[in-house]
């Protein structure tokens, strides 16, 4: 199939300019009557000298984009039958990809953080879509003006409730090799942790504005990473925040097993450098010597891989779970009984973190008028420091927060929204006295609105009694 | 247009009515029975009822062994089985065994075809266990989508590019694209008599015009049927199959 002529039309799709010529595919800008916006027209390369690959790619991408729904895919518009006229339309996103950073030279660590966690938050919204990308490099993410990260280029993508096309006979190392994870390299396609790689691979590129791995020339080349180490940010810059360098080796880790837990833990840490473990990964600040690679390759090696879930089910097993803690209220059941919930949350899954938010509001705001800002920030900060230590949580997994506002729901929420928060752990409101702890409307709005399971919690000495707006019981 | 696609119903009335009221929420306009409508159940004359009105409505029907079997044609059927088939025989009326005996092996709707084992040699009801048998089938037609029972569970077979058929192992309720560029073996699992350790019934829709194919598993009242059996005095084996989908 040769490239189309521009002011055709298919479908009803007028074509535009040749936006992009590739070895696969020809995009087109395409304008429709009844699609609005700025759309995009991939045409997949068919011929005798074409490689199966990349119409096995085109056909991965036809079936696995229409199953995704969010910011961080580009919108399904269209596609034609492969059989007679393919082609794939979707929206145009709008914006610079991380490939325009490389580009123009080597981005400052903070920046390198903050793209890393939009990239990050992308890919876990497709993991819990149960879609493995595999094709993660600066080129194929895109961040949009506001402030989001879109992956684009399905084409060595896996669903997990899909039939996998590249799991057809030897295929080999689907994937772009100077980015892509050990375990892909051998043809392992079923572990979500596997992007985080390819995310670590390209903030690497990012923040050196070298690639950690050298361009392999053939496959056995490309599984040196299993035991070669990338040369370490801070033994190319001294500067290089150890934090950062922490994150970006583990999730250069050779063994899945050692990189996060999942890609949305991923985002939270590179949000939150305060969170961040610090290991004998930060402080490298030399090349690893002969001795250091083989360690490496000692440890990977003979590495068995166990089964893995489904993408879904693995991020299900290293949730985030958000407790709202109300330190303003005395009540002492409440208090332990959403100790004893979130208690069992993490119990029921070791990989979990926590993620402990209390709020200051104006009522404390007024009854405390001699207290400043800071000395109140500090003292609920100590009282929410002082709740979570019955956890006994190491750091990695725990992060404090205190925020000040007149909208307690709104900051829930938000915050849940914005961190990928899987659970959130909330006390129920009942009258105490003349309070009501975080009042009946923050609870209803919070389960309302919140993108994700919320759990009320009551204390036993609640169970049984009326709440105050409940009907009375009448008489038969 | 959504296609229910079932087979391997076995006189099971209740597993039946379960899996056409799940088909019937989910929308579908059009059914297909790959056979199998009788043996080993208690209720081989309801569900002959049942299936040819669904017919008589424009269901489209194909035969199975066990159902050839009461017919009394070939031996398709052994052991515990031709028990059930004589008994079903002595409980069908006449015009239930006219029905059966109208059937034919194979139904060919546009690019579909439906058939009870395997698109190769269907007369002798070969078992699609694995790619290999599952390219057989897939050589022998060039329908895009054939849709078989006979095997008791689900699966979905696809022939590559390298011409070698590939297995996978569907999850339930999720559709699958399955565009018709390629060829598709669907297994579409038994309603009546699951074998997987799973005991809720199997069947498959098949949404025509999105090109997608849908694995159920439906909950059904299992001890009803499983009491029927033993009522009729058929094998008790029969019975403890439906409990433990074995």
């Amino acid at each position: 199939m040769a490239a189309i002529t521009p002011g055709a039309t298919i479908d009803g799709f007028t074509i535009g300019a040749l936006s992009f010529s590739g070895g696969a595919a020809w995009l087109y800008s395409v304008t429709h009557p009844e699609h609005p916006g700025p759309l995009l027209m991939k045409v997949p390369r068919i011929g005798v000298d074409q490689p199966t690959e990349s119409l096995i790619g085109f056909e991965t991408e036809c079936m696995i984009l229409p199953s995704l729904q969010g910011v961080h895919a580009p919108r399904f518009i269209a596609a034609g039958p492969i059989d007679e006229v393919p082609y794939l339309v979707m929206e145009w996103v709008p914006g610079f990809s991380l490939g325009d950073y490389v580009k123009r030279g080597i981005v400052a660590p903070e920046r390198v953080a903050q793209l890393g966690s939009l990239g990050a938050r992308a890919a876990s919204s497709l993991h819990r879509q149960n879609v493995i990308h595999f094709d993660i490099k600066p080129d194929n993410v895109i961040i949009r003006p506001s402030d989001e990260a879109t992956l684009i280029d399905f084409g060595f993508s896996r669903h997990a409730h899909f039939p996998d096309l590249f799991s057809e006979g030897s295929r080999g190392a689907a994937g772009s090799w100077p980015y892509i994870s050990p375990e892909q390299l051998d043809g392992a396609r079923t572990d979500a942790r596997s992007d985080q790689f390819a995310i670590g691979a390209s903030l690497y590129e990012l923040a050196t504005g070298q690639l950690p791995f050298d361009i392999p020339h053939s496959l056995r080349e490309a599984r040196n990473r299993s035991w070669v180490e990338p040369t370490p940010p801070r033994a190319l810059d001294k500067d290089f925040p150890p934090w950062l360098q922490e994150v970006i080796l583990k999730c250069l880790e050779p063994d899945a097993e050692e990189r996060y837990a999942s890609c949305a833990q991923l985002a939270h840490v590179l949000s939150q450098p305060e969170s961040v473990e610090l290991t004998a990964r930060a402080e490298r600040v030399t090349s690893p010597g002969l001795f250091g690679q083989l360690r490496r390759g000692f440890h990977h090696y003979g590495k068995a891989r166990g089964p893995v879930r489904a993408p879904a089910r693995q991020i299900a097993a290293a949730p985030l779970i958000m407790v709202a803690v109300d330190t303003q209220v005395d009540d002492p059941g409440l208090l332990q009984a959403l100790g004893d919930a979130t208690q069992r949350a993490l119990l029921r899954s070791p990989e979990s973190r926590l993620a402990c938010v209390t709020v200051i509001t104006e009522r404390a705001t007024r009854e405390e008028p001699d207290s400043s800002e800071s000395e109140r920030y500090h003292e609920y900060r100590v009282r929410l420091h002082h709740w979570v230590r019955r956890f006994g949580l190491p750091e990695r997994r725990l992060s404090l927060h205190v925020f000040e506002t007149s909208d307690p729901s709104r900051i829930i929420v938000e915050f849940a929204r914005a961190n990928h928060v899987d659970v959130v752990l909330l006390g129920g409101s009942h009258e105490q006295g003349r309070r009501v702890s975080f009042g009946r409307t923050v609870m209803t709005r919070v389960a309302e609105e919140a993108p994700c399971s919320v759990h009320i919690i009551r204390p036993v000495e609640y169970q049984g009694q009326e709440t105050p707006e409940a009907p009375e019981a009448t008489e038969p | 247009m959504l296609v229910a696609i079932l087979s391997d119903i076995h006189a099971n009335r209740e597993a039946l009515d379960a899996c056409l009221r799940h088909a019937k929420e989910r929308g579908a306009e059009q059914y297909a029975f790959l056979g199998d409508l009788v043996g080993y159940g208690a209720d081989p004359g309801a569900v002959i009822d049942r299936v040819q009105e669904l017919a008589a409505a424009g269901a489209w029907v194909v035969v199975g062994n066990h159902d050839r079997g009461v017919l009394g044609e070939g031996d398709a059927t052994d052991g515990d089985a031709k028990v059930a088939v004589a008994w079903t025989r002595e409980v069908l009326s006449a015009s239930q065994h006219q029905f059966l005996d109208g059937l034919p092996l194979t139904a060919r709707v546009e690019r579909l075809l439906l058939v009870h084992s395997s698109a190769s040699k269907p007369h002798e009801f070969p078992y699609v266990r694995g790619s290999e048998a599952a390219r057989e089938s897939l050589k022998a037609t060039d329908a895009t989508h054939t849709f078989v029972g006979h095997m008791h569970e689900q699966r979905l077979y696809y022939l590559g590019a390298d011409a070698r058929a590939y297995t996978f192992v569907p999850t339930p309720g999720v559709a699958i694209p399955v565009a018709p560029h390629r060829r598709w073996l669907v297994v579409v699992g038994s309603v009546g008599q699951p074998r997987d350790r799973d005991n809720t019934a199997a069947y498959v829709t098949f949404d025509t015009s999105k090109r997608q194919v849908a694995f159920h598993r439906v909950p059904y009242d299992w001890e009803h049927a499983a009491a029927r059996i033993r009522k009729a005095g058929l094998p008790d084996f029969f019975a403890q199959r439906l409990e433990h989908g074995i």
